[in-house]
């Protein structure tokens, strides 16, 4: 069958089988050699005829059926080698002409000659279409290479590789190549028709290509880009070389695309990179004046991005980005956590890591298209940090940052925007490693604001505890929930009580019933009350045991608020002060003045709290009492009394009470929190244990830790609580092996 | 029969209502039982008379030390801090030979 295309070579021929041309033979009784070789005759003018572009006036049919005789009658060998000796010879001419040919005009001749409008393909073509029985019989038979590959190769062997045309050619490759480089322009469908001659020259592979001008082709790349990066470099910073390159590598991969052949897109992309991103990447990183750091620094994102997008290309160069990153973040992590300013501040400490983190986080996501590893690598950083300090000083900070927020900070913020800090704390809470020491003070801060703000709306509180809830599990909120459900109801209880009270008793109360279990623990002494209150304290407690048998009530007289009406030389005053403050003051209905050890023996107040809410009363911004000597320490002898000269602008004066030190200054873990590890150890051991009644002791190990995510866990912790175990008899080691344990029943 | 004999020594020497025994009699006990088959038993009371904080020996130290004492080379070079499952205490132990012995490889180094 011909190829459609070939119809057009041929004029249509309506003769067909009915017998024109000379010499046809029906007769099947044999070819005689003479009678053969007149037909190849025949035959050998026709291709020269095609040779000589002179085909018009040939008969396909007549031809084809001219060298189908001749296979048929077995004078193959005739045809075939006479095929290949008539190629032969006019390629020998063809290779003159070529190699007279100056080099100007080189490539355009010999792409002529190749593939031109009457070109040796062209030429093979039409032989091949009047030899089609013998591919398909004889060469099949003779392992002899087809008609028209045996043309191409020949092409090779006659035209390409003789004389001195292959080195011509290589030379004005890479030429044209070079002056593409260097920006100007060159034939490009010139040099795709040639490097595709190259090609296809050798039938079964790219040897020819290769040899003469793949192999090259690399090496003078390799040698033009190792020259220019190294300019590049010197001259420019590190952004501007990053741009360079892009555009270079962007060319490179354009000319590949237009007419280099397509085995060479990835040795060439290998080459190009090596030359100008891999050599250069840890040094572009770490250059000093205008690297990772100083973009990182300057919010250089574009050029973040670019040089992201560059490296991504050799993978293993991002590692030198986000080994940059991750030592930044972690060093200017470290300065704010060791800074003594920020130590002093949660809220400065707290928004400080914020920033860090959002700077960050702002950079993976732009910079470096959100990158898994990137992102990770950013995770961990954070972490080291934020939690270098042992003390567990972070997790406190973020959630007294959290509590001044609560109480006030969030005002005249829009929803979103006290969405979005909830958020923010949430977000630095995952970043701790001992989140337990966090829930504790959480829910001491909670229990505080509680009980000592009034606001109405509990919603972002509300909305707080959800989002630890889904941080932390159900557990977490369980007793919360008793919390604001102890506050609903007392309140209920108020107003009941005050509908019941017959007679006024003199003081107003408003008392708030705490459940046990569900608050904070906090250790609660007593103190003596002034009469009138004492009073009204045991009507309440009646009140309550009436509707609630069998619960006991205790006073917590270390919190709660008081407000005093103080009568002074100026007028009476509304004094707004803590409970112990209101014991104090009122033991000046009686006397004017008291001694410090005085007052220890007749309000029964613990000391250290009696300093801070005495000292709190006297201090010299506003003198309710008189401390003499006038200064902050503060000894038995000191004297303390009532301030008749006391004023104020206000009728109503809060009078604020003098921090207690935070408790973990100098302790690691809050000791509750400690213990409160301890136990958690215990009982997953215990229950561990129970369930695979024996185990051995590294897997016993892995699983604690497996299990543990509120704080981390060392071994040495575990091996202790093991041990604590054995010794309560919770469980044994094996008789015969130290590391086997067994659940005691 | 060794080990058994010291194992049983333990409550022999425990007072009925207490699951620990004094450190002083775990010491005399120690020095008797010991030394023939605890090459590091110098090492021991080293340790026992300056890292050891406790008053009280517990059970579990108690018989685990026979082991320690049976089974680890004097240079310490088979026991295994991760997986071997020994008692703390042992571990601070082999701490503590191994910061002495650091030490004496410093001195001589000086010395020279």
């Amino acid at each position: 069958s011909i190829r459609r295309g070939a119809r057009k070579l041929w004029k249509r021929s309506r003769t067909m089988a009915s017998g024109s041309g000379s010499g046809f033979d029906f007769n099947n009784a044999g070819l005689t050699r003479e009678k053969a070789e007149k037909i190849w005759k025949d035959l050998r003018a026709a291709i020269v005829e095609i040779q000589n572009s002179n085909a018009a006036e040939l008969r396909f049919e007549e031809l084809y059926r001219n060298s189908y005789t001749l296979v048929l009658h077995k004078h193959g060998d005739l045809l075939y080698n006479g095929v290949q000796e008539v190629v032969k010879e006019n390629l020998m001419r063809v290779s003159d002409e070529v190699n007279a040919t100056a080099n100007p005009q080189l490539l355009g001749t010999i792409v002529d000659k190749w593939s031109g409008q009457m070109g040796h393909k062209l030429v093979m073509t039409m032989v091949q279409d009047i030899l089609m029985y013998m591919d398909k019989t004889y060469c099949r038979l003779k392992k002899k290479e087809p008609v028209y590959s045996m043309g191409l190769l020949q092409f090779r062997d006659h035209v390409i590789m003789r004389g001195n045309v292959s080195q011509r050619l290589k030379v004005l490759l890479l030429d044209c190549i070079h002056k593409e480089r260097s920006h100007e322009n060159v034939d490009r469908l010139l040099l795709k028709k040639c490097l595709s001659m190259l090609v296809d020259v050798n039938v079964r592979n790219t040897d020819v290509y290769i040899r003469v001008f793949e192999d090259d082709l690399l090496k003078t790349t390799a040698e033009f880009y190792m020259h220019e990066s190294q300019m590049f470099m010197s001259q420019n910073t590190v952004s501007d070389y990053l741009k360079k390159i892009e555009r270079r590598i962007l060319e490179e991969e354009d000319r590949a695309a237009t007419y280099l052949d397509k085995s060479t897109h990835p040795k060439l992309r290998k080459v190009v990179q090596e030359e100008l991103i891999t050599k250069y990447a840890k040094q572009l990183v770490e250059n000093k004046s205008s690297g990772c750091v100083h973009m990182f620094e300057n919010d250089m994102v574009d050029d973040l991005n670019r040089m992201f997008r560059l490296f991504s290309k050799v993978p293993r160069t991002l590692e030198f980005i986000r080994g940059c990153m991750s030592k930044l973040v972690k060093d200017t992590g470290t300065a704010i956590v060791q800074d003594p300013v920020n130590l002093k501040q949660p809220k400065l400490f707290v928004q400080k890591v914020l920033d860090c983190r959002k700077k960050y986080d702002n950079f993976v996501k732009k910079a470096f298209n959100e990158d898994r590893i990137f992102t990770r690598d950013l995770k961990e950083s954070l972490e080291h940090f934020i939690n270098l300090d042992s003390r567990a000083a972070p997790a406190q900070y973020l959630s007294l940052y959290l509590d001044e927020m609560m109480r006030k900070g969030m005002k005249g913020m829009s929803d979103e925007e006290r969405e979005k800090l909830l958020n923010d704390v949430i977000s630095i809470f995952r970043y701790l490693q001992d989140k337990d020491v966090f829930e504790d003070f959480y829910k001491k801060h909670l229990a505080t604001r509680l009980l000592t703000e009034n606001t109405a709306d509990r919603d972002h509180e509300k909305r707080m505890i959800s989002k630890l809830k889904a941080e932390c599990g159900h557990q977490f909120t369980s007793r919360l929930e008793g919390m604001f459900n102890d506050i609903k109801i007392s309140a209920e209880n108020m107003v009941a009580y005050r509908n019941q009270r017959k007679r006024d008793v003199g003081v107003e109360m408003n008392v708030t019933v705490l459940t046990t279990g569900f608050w904070p623990v906090s250790n609660m002494e007593r103190c003596n009350l002034p009469r009138e209150a004492q009073a009204a304290a045991e009507e309440y407690k009646a009140f309550y045991a009436s509707k609630n048998s069998g619960r006991r009530l205790t006073w917590q007289t270390h919190k709660g608020t008081a407000e005093l009406q103080c009568t002074f030389k100026r007028g009476k005053k509304l004094l707004v002060v803590q409970t112990y403050q209101m014991v104090i003051l009122m033991l000046y209905n009686k006397a004017q003045r008291y001694t410090y050890k005085q007052i220890l023996e007749l309000t029964n107040i613990p000391e250290k709290e009696l300093r801070r809410h005495l000292l709190s009363l006297a201090h010299p911004k506003r003198r309710v009492l008189k401390k003499e000597p006038n200064i902050k320490k503060l000894t038995h002898k000191d004297t303390f009394t009532y301030n008749h000269d006391y004023n104020s602008q206000l009728y109503r004066v809060k009078i604020p009470l003098m921090q207690a030190r935070p408790e973990t200054k100098e302790n690691k873990v809050p000791p509750a929190v400690a213990e409160q590890r301890k136990n958690w150890v215990e009982l997953v051991i215990v229950r561990v244990m129970k369930t695979r009644k024996t185990l051995d002791h590294n897997s016993l190990m892995s699983e604690v830790m497996k299990q543990t995510h509120r704080f981390a866990v060392k071994p040495v912790f575990i091996k202790k609580r093991i041990e604590s175990l054995i010794e309560r008899e919770y469980i044994k080691r094996d008789k015969k092996d130290r590391g086997v344990y067994h659940y005691l029943a | 029969m060794y080990r058994a004999l010291y194992i049983w020594m333990f409550d022999y020497i425990k007072e009925a209502n207490r699951k620990t025994i004094a450190k002083e009699y775990a010491e005399h006990l120690w020095s008797v039982m010991l030394p023939a088959v605890f090459p590091l038993y110098p090492k021991w009371t080293e340790f026992l008379d300056t890292k050891y904080e406790s008053t009280v020996v517990k059970r579990d130290l108690w018989n685990c030390l026979y082991d320690f004492a049976i089974e680890i080379k004097d240079d310490l070079t088979n026991y295994d801090r991760h997986s071997g499952a020994w008692p703390v205490v042992i571990d601070e132990f082999y701490d503590f030979c191994a910061h002495s012995d650091a030490n004496n490889n410093n001195q001589q180094t000086q010395e020279h």
